[in-house]
């Protein structure tokens, strides 16, 4: 290729329009503005076909194409020559484009007429600069230098909860992303699979224990197709907050909504970027970050995002297993339950979802929940305030989902939980899977089921 | 001047409206070629006129900014034409079987130039930088050329499900 496709991403961030260029097999060319250019690899593009026209018709007879791009800001143009290879009606690909479409709709006041049909796959034979003057714009921060400094800095933690934040913080310091959050799955045992928040920044409360099911809005599409996600503009259809709220008042739920922690997030962001954490393989947590400022997030930051998020992976997978196996066991029976003074709160755990309420505050469900209910039990019955996580582990009332979950990020959760709504309960770690469950009033266990 | 070779169409494609809005101040133009092999080529057009019988279409392009264009339009193969105005989004594709290809006539510089200006102010309008939008209009006054076809066909093409009809006179 004359000019390589990758070094021209900022023409398909949709700030100019594009032209396609096809031709019916009798020989008459079409012409026609296309919504979006979505760039897929150093060879690929994918166009959005949204109704049948004729460039729908012309390239399934004739394959041949020629797109005409233009970059936002210098103006500096450019010639595609495409085959059309075949059209994606599902799948990664087509939510990424499907997500990115709701955002330019809704900036075009086009919400409800841009519905994506399929992804025309194309490949790019050729690129060619249109010759002519561009505007000059000052070139952005290098992204490869930003991605090395958050790099370094995750390679340095030895704990999970100080390697989230860290991750939140570098990437402000960095990237200048100022909201973001860190969401890990729960696989599940008698509920759906859910993804819970379990590190945030930038946002007014930190929302830590906030669910949220795969599909639903840019996160938990994301997680559903393991692909990045990213709108430029604010979409209703992907503002999952007040949407998840809806949905559930909609089912006559409006009982859980006691149980459900506002996801932390802008009211309306112009601006989001949602990357999956897979490892192994396997989902294991979404990374998202938004701003409320339009075109915020370019290709640039969704590949520092993905790099970053796959390390993220990485890392907590070693923590996580560093501290299954450094744990130390702890003494099964502590000093008996000290007196404390005042009334006993009241601890109940609903059995049926493992939700957890201190004095009718609600403060976690799922595994969490289970866990804390194992604490409070095992305080109140043999006085015990060590725990270690590989007895967690072993614990069958926890019923952990398997063993490539995540006790530690439960663990996380819940201390942040604790330190957040409960000034009497409290989680300290005291060494490599091990940890002190601290009471400073006394507690009752009701278990209901 | 070799404008009465330019075929007169059999039937009018545009009315009064369409004419009216193909000579707006506002209308971002293209056009698309192909060659013998059917691989299309497509160019940024500058400036579009309609003559005064409605059949005749003129457009302006910059020959060095053309790339395949101009060869496979004089290689005698159709020409569509899309015209779209970026405010509304009004979009409108015109067809040709065949071009000519002219020099400017007097006069023809100045238009061009005043129709880049009033549509880079237009879209400027939209929160468009100007220094982008000269580049992405930017033209060499001597590589400017004529193309000049009869209208054969012309269809709606404003985003949404009706784009692709026809255009009703």
């Amino acid at each position: 290729m004359k000019v390589a496709l990758d070094s021209i991403r900022a023409c398909f961030e949709g700030g100019v329009p594009s032209l396609l260029a096809s031709c019916a097999r009798d020989g008459v060319p079409n012409l026609t503005y296309v919504s979006q250019v979505h760039y897929v690899d150093r060879e690929h593009v994918a166009l959005s076909f949204q109704f049948f026209n004729k460039t729908y018709e012309n390239v399934r007879a004739n394959p041949q194409a020629m797109a005409y791009v233009a970059e936002v800001g210098t103006g500096a143009s450019y010639r595609l020559w495409l085959r059309y290879l075949r059209t994606e009606e599902s799948g990664p690909l087509f939510e990424s484009m499907k997500a990115k479409l709701a955002g330019i709709a809704s900036h075009t006041g086009m919400s409800g007429v841009f519905v994506l049909r399929g992804s025309d796959l194309y490949r790019v034979l050729d690129v060619e600069r249109v010759p002519g003057p561009a505007a000059t714009r000052p070139a952005p921060r290098n992204p490869m230098s930003a991605v090395r400094c958050i790099s370094e800095r995750l390679a340095a933690h030895s704990d999970l909860g100080t390697l989230l934040d860290d991750t939140l913080t570098a990437l402000d310091e960095q990237l200048g992303i100022k909201f973001a959050k860190v969401l890990l799955l729960e696989a599940g045992r008698s509920r759906a699979p859910r993804l819970y928040t379990v590190a945030t920044r930038g946002y007014t409360t930190s929302g830590v224990g906030s669910e949220i099911g795969l599909g639903e809005g840019v996160i938990g599409t994301a997680a559903a197709f393991r692909t990045p996600i990213r709108l430029s503009h604010f979409s209703a259809e992907y503002a999952y907050g007040r949407a998840v709220r809806e949905q559930v008042l909609a089912r006559g739920l409006a009982d859980q909504l006691e149980t459900e922690i506002p996801l932390p997030g802008l009211p309306a962001p112009a601006s989001q970027l949602a990357v999956p954490i897979v490892l192994g393989g396997q989902l294991a947590g979404v990374l998202c970050a938004e701003s409320p400022e339009d075109m915020r997030f370019s290709y640039d930051d969704e590949d520092a995002l993905v790099a970053v998020a796959t390390q993220l992976g990485m890392a907590i997978a070693v923590l996580q297993q560093a501290a299954e196996e450094q744990s130390e066991e702890a003494p099964l029976a502590g000093e008996p339950a000290r007196k404390q003074p005042g009334a006993a709160a009241i601890v109940r755990l609903y059995r049926a979802n493992d939700s957890v309420f201190i004095d009718d505050d609600y403060l976690i469900k799922g595994v969490a929940g289970s866990i804390f209910a194992k604490l409070v039990r095992d305080y109140t019955t043999a006085g015990r305030t060590e725990f270690s996580n590989r007895e967690l582990r072993l614990d069958p009332a926890i019923r952990l989902p398997d063993i490539g979950d995540n006790l530690e990020a439960r663990l996380i959760l819940l201390q942040r939980r604790l330190a957040e709504r409960c000034d009497f309960l409290r989680i300290a770690k005291t060494g490599r899977g091990r940890f002190h469950f601290d009471v400073k009033r006394p507690v009752k266990l009701v278990e209901v089921s | 001047m070799t404008q009465t070779t330019t075929p007169k169409p059999a039937k009018t494609v545009l009315d009064v409206e369409h004419v009216a809005f193909l000579s707006g101040d506002a209308i971002s133009s293209a056009v698309a070629a192909r060659d013998a092999s059917n691989q299309p080529s497509v160019a940024k057009a500058l400036a579009v006129r309609v003559r005064g019988d409605r059949g005749v279409v003129e457009v302006f392009v910059d020959a060095e900014r053309s790339g395949e264009l101009l060869r496979d339009l004089r290689a005698g193969n159709p020409i569509a034409l899309v015209c779209s105005e970026p405010m509304s989004h009004r979009t409108i594709q015109v067809k040709g079987q065949r071009t000519d290809i002219e020099p400017l006539a007097p006069g023809d510089e100045q238009f061009v130039g005043a129709k880049v200006d009033a549509l880079v102010a237009h879209i400027a309008q939209l929160g468009y930088a100007e220094d982008g939008l000269r580049a992405y209009f930017a033209f060499t006054p001597s590589a400017l050329t004529r193309i000049i076809f009869a209208a054969s066909a012309a269809f709606l093409q404003t985003p949404g499900p009706g784009a692709g009809a026809p255009l009703k006179t």
